[in-house]
């Protein structure tokens, strides 16, 4: 999605590093949570199918709108496990932006660019309210 | 009696920078509306104001073209099988179908070659006055007797609108900000800006100004102070066919306090 009308708080697209049309999945473990702007950022640490430790940077949303939603610098620490779906970058580099992120106890905690699915939950239930009351 | 500035600037059918012959004699000192506080738009974080009507959630962005159209897609109950992404994805088709049609060749060209690992905005460049106006973060406006002050957050830039009657400098140096004066047309704030050097004018619509682009803001403040009706329009012969006006509608959010934080330029980078 380029026009980014459900837009993130970001001041560039995620398009200029990600490639938005493919997403990708990764799981491991949380070495470093940065919360900067313009984009949180965690790095995960992962085993490859051939048993190989790889590290991934992953960039969500923007601190500030993040910081708005409640979120802190604590809101990753290091060893928490994730499962991580986004965006590869498009240099083939070990990068995603996120776009669902679940801890250990499956819960998505969200944050991702764009925040596609959060705003997608709120524009659904907008959607079924203004239909049952426009037809009322 | 007030001249607010020059004549020369038409915007299809609508003419500024004069007072409209039907509109009451603006006094700078006696503020009609009160602009006053930050703006949000529907970020994430605010799409759940209530003051939002359903247009206005889904509203970013968009051509007043594409802005009717999905007026039809909420309203026209044979749309009711469209979920929330299928009528995003509809806009966003509308919009890009809007825009390439207006698009000169030259237009098209640049819009063709552009590439977002160029934005300037990712090694922290800041943002021209079409993306500042555009962007997604709250804005501020500061109501002086002569002027307005419109700060925001991130890359885009504080303005200065003029108020006391001024033209514009005849021999004005373009920047990216231009120069901008305004006046009150009943509820609504005109703001009109040129000077402005060649941009992008925005990302996520891939669009570009040359530097003869005039911009003509309109922000229109719902009878109970809540809503801001935002209208931008682009008129630039150089790149559009026709003037291209984009909707961006805020909501007043007294909470929100501008963040500033410092611009680093690691994005994309590991």
């Amino acid at each position: 999605m380029v026009l980014g009308i459900p837009c993130a708080s970001a001041h560039h697209n995620f398009a200029a590093h990600y490639r938005t049309e493919e997403i990708v999945e990764i799981s491991g473990v949380v070495t470093e949570f940065r919360f900067v702007n313009p984009h949180a950022r965690v790095y995960v640490e992962t085993t490859s199918v051939a048993g190989n430790i790889e590290v991934w940077m992953v960039e969500g949303d923007a601190s500030v709108a993040l910081r708005r939603s409640g979120w802190s610098a604590d809101q990753l620490k290091p060893g928490d496990r994730v499962e991580i779906t986004g965006n590869p970058s498009r240099s083939g580099a070990n990068m995603l932006g996120w776009k669902t992120l679940r801890l250990a106890d499956g819960i998505d905690i969200g944050g991702g660019s764009g925040r596609l699915e959060e705003r997608l939950s709120i524009l659904n239930a907008s959607l079924s309210r203004f239909r049952d009351q426009r037809d009322r | 009696m007030v001249v607010l500035a020059s004549s020369f600037f038409v915007f299809s059918g609508c003419t500024t920078g004069e007072v409209p012959a039907d509109s009451e004699p603006v006094d700078p000192q006696v503020t009609p509306v009160d602009l006053s506080g930050v703006w949000s738009t529907n970020s994430f974080d605010t799409l759940d104001n209530p003051d939002w009507d359903i247009v206005g959630q889904f509203s970013s962005r968009l051509t007043t073209e594409t802005y009717e159209h999905l007026q039809t897609l909420l309203y026209d109950s044979t749309n009711d099988h469209l979920s929330a992404t299928e009528i995003i994805d509809a806009l966003e088709e509308h919009t890009f179908a809007v825009i390439d049609d207006r698009l000169t060749e030259t237009g098209r060209s640049v819009g063709n070659a552009f590439d977002l690992a160029d934005d300037p905005a990712i090694q922290c460049e800041s943002f021209g006055i079409f993306r500042t106006v555009l962007h997604s973060d709250p804005i501020e406006f500061e109501v002086l007797d002569d002027r307005i002050i419109i700060t925001g957050e991130d890359l885009t830039v504080d303005r200065t609108v003029y108020l006391d009657g001024r033209n514009h400098p005849e021999e004005g140096v373009k920047s990216p900000i231009g120069h901008s004066i305004g006046w009150y047309e009943g509820r609504t704030l005109v703001v009109e800006t040129v000077n402005i050097s060649s941009n992008l004018a925005d990302d996520s619509l891939a669009i570009h100004n040359s530097d003869g682009a005039k911009g003509l803001e309109r922000y229109t403040i719902s009878s109970n102070g809540r809503n801001l009706d935002v209208e931008l329009t682009i008129d630039d012969p150089v790149m559009f066919r026709e003037p291209l006006i984009i909707k961006r509608p805020r909501v007043l959010t007294p909470n929100v306090e501008l963040d500033r934080q410092p611009c680093e330029s690691i994005s994309g980078q590991f």
